[in-house]
């Protein structure tokens, strides 16, 4: 297999088939970062499940049937085969058709002994798994830019991928970069800052030929929703963010268009709201995409260098991020592709945020004292949201580490919001307190 | 010599035109580029479609005009003198496309 074939197979994931014990076949996850997930029977007696193929850092909570499960241990061992695994023993067997779901924490950056959480150690993992040839340093630049960036990704690899390549995308694009294995550094924070790269290559009208550039209305989005927070049990997003260009000019000129994407790794409000905003201030601009051949033999011209393009042709000028290089293997020439909105980025604003299928909810419990009541954040696993802001009518408390609060409200009909501070906000107008 | 012109509601308003001497009906600023037009095709159904424009760029003259792409999205006519010497217009739309090297293509949709 050569370097690159192992990124554009199926990630080599283990199936429950290499042990008989398992009873359906299934392909083993492997689980990065915070995750929620239905995980899969190990033990004849169903009292063991597995919940990766590697060892976890730790179980959040377990939701068995509709209600929260404790009594478990979370045990990292080995298979027969001896593989190391993340298993779940339970007191009580898991019932034919009832629900099982765990958030955990998965797998550990080898180097640091933290949760693995990095973009580029997510990307070095499944890069070593699938037999790629590259160095934990390699690509220090997207590692030290996604730290001082706080970007963070959590998901799981599984048989929803068929190319270890696609799920590496997917990782980027839940945290505003992207990865190719021509790029410099194997990834990079999107778009790329061509300031602080050295010039590839300068490009004029002596050294190009064939210099043309395309631009469509039909590229511009005006408004972009992005859904973030993915639950592998339920196999849906959580929360979403809507934000939209803060510029009536261009929101007169090209409508409302709305582009959606969908951050599967990405588990936080304040990234899904800065992947979004790159988005729109992107996109929101005409772009104009150039295509030239370069005149060079054999010139090695890789995507996301930066090159100066100088012509009379040209509508752009100045230093530009290729964006892609097509070789014509006869005669060893080059086609590049540049790609570049005109004018500055506007400003944007979040119009939406909150909860996609409103999973937060709230329930009531009344107190022994007259007009006392209590009110509990649940999450969409039904786990109290500790430190949840909790607003019943016009007071707001934060809930305390059972997600409760205690307000004075008479019988009828209320208003309550809880917000998880973590971008998930749920409205109630009809919130009835009886007696 | 074809009369036709393409007149853009860019602020202020761009006319490309054939030939040397712009139309008398022409905007103030006007471009002497204007390579074709393309054909207008209307069906029984209804469905008028787009029509490409064609501007000369050969010396690059009109790159900077168009680098900033104002004319995205902008109005667009398309207006020719009839025999009695006034101006009709023949299509109107918005420029929903440019494709710029030696030549400029201005795609408008109705």
């Amino acid at each position: 297999m050569s370097r690159l074939s192992g990124l554009l197979t199926a990630p080599p994931l283990r199936q429950t088939t290499v042990r008989t014990a398992y009873r359906d076949v299934a392909v083993l996850p492997y689980c990065y970062g915070t995750v929620t997930i239905t995980p899969i029977p190990y033990s004849d007696d169903n009292r063991q499940v597995q919940l990766a193929d590697h060892p976890i850092d730790s179980v959040i909570s377990v939701i068995k049937g509709k209600d929260k499960y404790t009594a478990y241990n979370h045990v990292n061992t080995t298979d027969e085969t001896g593989h190391a695994i993340a298993l779940l023993d339970m007191f009580d067997p898991w019932e034919s058709g009832e629900d099982l779901i765990v958030k955990l924490r998965g797998r550990w950056n080898t180097v640091t002994g933290d949760l693995m959480t990095n973009p580029a150690d997510v990307l070095y993992d499944m890069a070593q798994m699938s037999g790629y040839d590259m160095t934990y340093n390699a690509i220090d630049n997207f590692r030290v830019d996604a730290m001082i960036g706080h970007m963070t990704v959590n998901g799981v690899l599984d048989d929803s991928y068929n190319r270890t390549i696609d799920a590496m995308r997917d990782v980027c694009g839940s945290c505003g970069a992207i990865v190719n294995t021509g790029l410099p550094g194997f990834a990079a924070v999107w778009p790329i800052d061509t300031d602080i790269l050295p010039t590839w290559a300068e490009f004029g009208t002596l050294n190009t030929t064939d210099l043309s550039s395309d631009a469509s209305a039909d590229d511009i989005v005006t408004v972009v929703r992005a859904e973030f927070d993915y639950d592998h049990a339920a196999q849906k997003y959580l929360q979403s963010i809507v934000l939209e260009v803060d510029d009536p000019d261009i929101i007169g000129r090209y409508g409302r268009k709305e582009k959606q994407i969908s951050l599967m790794w990405c588990g936080n409000a304040r990234q899904a709201e800065s992947v979004a905003k790159k988005q729109l201030q992107y996109y929101s601009r005409p772009l104009w995409t150039m295509d030239f051949t370069s005149h060079i033999v054999d010139q090695d011209i890789p995507p996301g260098v930066a090159v100066t393009v100088s012509h009379v042709l040209s509508p752009l000028s100045g230093t530009h991020a290729v964006s892609a290089s097509t070789v014509n293997i006869e005669t060893g020439l080059t086609k590049v592709s540049i790609e570049s909105p005109v004018g500055t980025a506007p400003e944007t604003t979040v119009v939406s945020l909150g909860a996609a299928m409103a999973d937060i909810t709230a329930t009531v419990t009344h107190s022994t004292i007259p007009g006392e009541v209590t009110i509990t954040a649940l999450d969409a696993n039904k786990t109290p949201i500790e430190s949840a802001y909790i607003t019943l009518d016009t007071v707001t408390k934060i809930a305390d580490i059972n997600g409760k609060a205690t307000f004075t409200a008479a019988p009828g009909l209320h208003y309550v919001k809880i917000d998880d501070r973590q971008g998930g906000v749920t409205e109630i107008f009809d919130f009835e307190v009886t007696q | 010599m074809s009369t036709a012109w393409l007149e853009i509601a860019t602020e202020p308003e761009q006319s490309f035109f054939k030939g040397t001497t712009p139309p008398s009906d022409a905007t103030d600023i006007a471009y002497g580029a204007l390579l074709s037009t393309g054909d207008l095709r209307r069906s029984l159904s209804g469905e008028i479609s787009n029509v490409s424009v064609e501007l000369d760029n050969s010396t690059g003259n009109l790159t900077s005009i168009f680098a900033d792409l104002d004319q995205l999205q902008r109005p667009a006519t398309i207006w020719r003198i009839d025999s009695d010497d006034n101006a009709v217009s023949l299509f109107d739309g918005v420029v929903t496309a440019v494709r710029l090297s030696e030549t400029i293509t201005v795609t408008i949709t109705p």
